[in-house]
């Protein structure tokens, strides 16, 4: 397996879905080309990244505005 | 402001709720807005960004969820079922205000040699990028970054690892195959580590990855 293959395995072998050949050959080539064990180390932070992106801190939790909840239980008199 | 937000419903207060909604009860859908619109007034948030098309999305959303809770089979959560809802308001307010051709994607993407070696290949990231991402002005960074993602690029990001969708709910939400989504999630994952990397990239070839654009 060569690098362009690597990288485009990452997604599924982190999913658990690469057959056991492929998987067994993507991380034999992890063990001996750095460059791509830190691109899959990146690509793991990236995707925690996002997950913690949008966590709100507790305070900043949002409270609906009464005029928008009274507003909402109008409309499904219309409906 | 208002008082501190009801708690969801449990299970078993789930059926007694559900049976409400289908009897056209006032008090079981204004039950089911307190407990669940701040949740989803943050995920029309997320994924329109303003507060004004937030409120808009999540008012559409109440009002198609009362026309068709006579339609709801009880074998999704009421909250997922909801949740499915604004999701797909949210998307159809994106497309509706969609202004400029898309942007290529390619190049945030790695580009090879013949021989399938990256043409720059990943350098080091600074200590503890994960750590840094505590801090809340990390977040603020992250959260721009993805923002400079090509829409749909950026729409499957965010309902496959912000949302926690499956990825069999975004190919129907989409109207796309699953193999899409996940060729679309992991463009997008890789494009953004490549925008990340203009921060967390340590060495000059990393930092000029991202930057060669
Ligand atoms: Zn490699």
């Amino acid at each position: 397996m060569n690098c362009q293959a690597c990288v485009e395995f990452i997604l599924r072998y982190l999913d658990g879905e690469l057959p056991d050949d492929e998987r067994a050959a993507f991380e034999v080539h992890l063990a001996k080309c750095p460059p791509c064990g830190r691109y899959l180390e990146q690509y793991r932070v990236t995707v925690t990244a996002c997950k913690k992106a949008f966590v709100a801190p507790p305070e900043a939790c949002d409270d609906v505005p009464e005029a928008l909840i009274q507003a909402i239980l109008a409309s499904r008199r219309d409906v | 402001m208002a008082s501190a937000p009801v708690p969801p419903p449990h299970d078993d207060d789930e059926q007694a709720l559900l049976a409400g909604l289908r009897a056209g009860s006032d008090t079981a859908f204004e039950t089911l807005v307190r407990t669940t619109s701040s949740r989803l007034l943050a995920v029309a948030r997320r994924i329109v960004g303003s507060d004004e098309d937030a409120r808009d999305v999540l008012q559409e959303a109440y009002a198609s969820a009362f026309r068709s809770i006579g339609r709801f089979e009880g074998n999704a959560k009421l909250s997922t079922w909801l949740h499915r809802i604004v999701v797909n308001m949210a998307l159809m307010r994106l497309r509706s205000r969609k202004r400029k051709p898309e942007e290529s994607i390619e190049p945030l993407l790695p580009a090879f040699k013949d021989d399938g070696h990256m043409l720059q290949s990943a350098g080091h990231w600074e200590e503890g990028a994960d750590v840094a991402l505590e801090r809340a002005e990390v977040r603020d960074y992250v959260r721009a970054q993805i923002d400079r993602l090509p829409e749909t690029y950026r729409t499957v990001l965010m309902l496959r690892d912000i949302e926690e969708m499956s990825t069999n709910d975004v190919a129907a939400l989409l109207d796309t195959t699953e193999n899409a989504v996940k060729i679309r999630l992991h463009r997008a994952r890789q494009a953004l580590r490549a925008l990340l990397n203009e921060r967390f990239g340590t060495t000059a070839a990393g930092a000029a990855q991202g930057a060669s654009r």
